[in-house]
């Protein structure tokens, strides 16, 4: 029974994401194997291995808004204009990825 | 998506594609399945919404999100359009609400402000209305006087009114600077310099609105200078201000043609007495390879300006090439 509930609760990869059945859902799960990735580059490969492109894009953006000090890199990877467009929205605003004093 | 579209039935919504479509002007509540794109989408809102003039749409698109960076940059979107259309009650009062970012807005507010002035300078009525602006500007500033960071709204917001009252005029008469009131006589100094330069003279052809731009100068503050007094110039650039008014129309005449695109040399030839460090300043920042020789100056000073203006010109050089803004 443990063996069975560990299983079910391991996390799915961003790969193991596209099998719930929700959209929305299955750009949450995205989400949250991205931000548990931590690692930028590794974030970037796990991106560039999911269907479609608009899914991709929406992806960089969220994690853009989300910590627009990487905003850069997410954003120069984007594929569509609507991303593109939202992304300068983040890059056009350098001083969103500035710090805080003393933080 | 097509597992959506396979369906059948009716069009069904993808909510991704929706949420990359997301707009203020097309989905009016932001409603969509992403929270980071309904913020986006909801500081799109309110800045169209200041555009317009609409400020209760503006206020109440920020108030939908979260406390934190991405509600301060509303406010500061908010803030700076309308600054853009001159309305600088509510201009001030969003940028008070924009945190850490109150500054920016203020000085993003004060350099995309549109004219508020319609008299030539040489006109009794230039002053009037100017001193009806400072009158706006203080009772404004009233209501945020506790937001750190603003505190140098009230120099930027009437350097701006002084600069559309001159530059690019066609008339750089003396009669407004020389009923310039305390405070402002720097700032008056500056925008009467700057057109003064551009014609060369008092009377001339006027700019049309589209052309009255100019290059940016940021603050020149080599180590050790830190107290002297300085009035913004343009787009939060700062300039010393001379001792004396008349050595200050020497100080007021550099910073304006650096503004002017003037070469080192020509600035060089423009600092004399009191003024010439700052001339070295501008000059090495308009031609960096001038900065070689100050930077060898028996003179501390000299050498320390010149060494500000490379380091200073090399990040701009930086941030012009990694495309901020």
């Amino acid at each position: 029974m443990i063996w069975w509930w560990l299983a079910c609760a391991r996390s799915p990869g961003i790969e193991g994401c596209a099998e719930l059945r929700d959209p929305t859902e299955v750009e949450d799960c995205r989400l949250e194997e991205a931000l548990a990735l931590g690692d930028a580059e590794a974030v970037r490969v796990a991106i560039a291995s999911i269907e479609p492109a608009l899914s991709r894009d929406l992806l960089r953006l969220r994690l853009a808004v989300r910590d627009p000090a990487q905003a850069r890199s997410f954003c120069e990877e984007v594929e569509g204009d609507e991303a593109r467009r939202k992304c300068e929205q983040v890059l056009g605003r350098p001083h969103l990825s500035v710090p805080p004093e003393g933080g | 998506m097509f597992w959506l579209l396979a369906c059948g039935g009716a069009e069904p919504s993808d909510p991704v594609a929706d949420a990359l479509r997301a707009e203020g002007t097309v989905v009016a509540d932001c409603a969509t399945a992403f929270e980071e794109l309904r913020i986006t989408c909801l500081v799109d809102v309110a800045a169209g919404a200041a555009r317009a003039g609409e400020d209760a749409r503006a206020d109440a698109a920020c108030s939908a999100i979260a406390p934190g960076v991405w509600r301060q940059e509303c406010h500061f979107r908010a803030g700076e359009e309308h600054g853009v259309r001159g309305d600088i009650e509510l201009a001030l009062d969003h940028c008070g609400r924009a945190g850490r970012f109150a500054g920016n807005c203020v000085t993003h507010a004060a350099w995309r402000m549109r004219p508020v002035t319609t008299a030539l300078p040489s006109e009794p009525t230039a002053l009037a209305e100017i001193a009806a602006f400072t009158g706006r500007v203080d009772t404004a500033l009233a209501g945020v006087a506790e937001v750190r960071g603003i505190e140098e709204a009230r120099e930027a917001l009437l350097a701006r009114a002084w600069f559309h009252l001159y530059y690019g005029s066609g008339s750089a008469d003396r009669a407004a600077l020389d009923g310039a009131v305390g405070d402002q006589q720097a700032a008056a100094r500056t925008a009467w310099a700057m057109e003064a330069l551009r014609l060369d003279g008092s009377v001339g052809e006027p700019l049309d609105p589209r052309e009255r731009v100019g290059r940016y100068a940021p603050a020149l503050i080599p180590p050790g200078t830190e107290a002297a007094e300085r009035v913004p110039t343009f787009g939060g650039g700062q300039r010393l201000v001379g001792p004396t008014p008349l050595e200050d129309e020497a100080f007021a005449a550099v910073a304006a043609a650096y503004f002017l695109g003037w070469d080192g040399e020509r600035i060089l030839e423009l600092g004399q007495g009191s003024s010439k460090l700052s001339a070295i300043g501008y000059a090495v920042l308009a031609s960096p390879e001038l900065g070689a020789a100050f930077e060898s100056d028996d003179d501390p000073a000299v050498r320390a300006m010149a060494r500000e203006a490379r380091v200073v010109r090399a990040d701009m050089d930086l941030r012009r090439r990694s495309g901020d803004r």
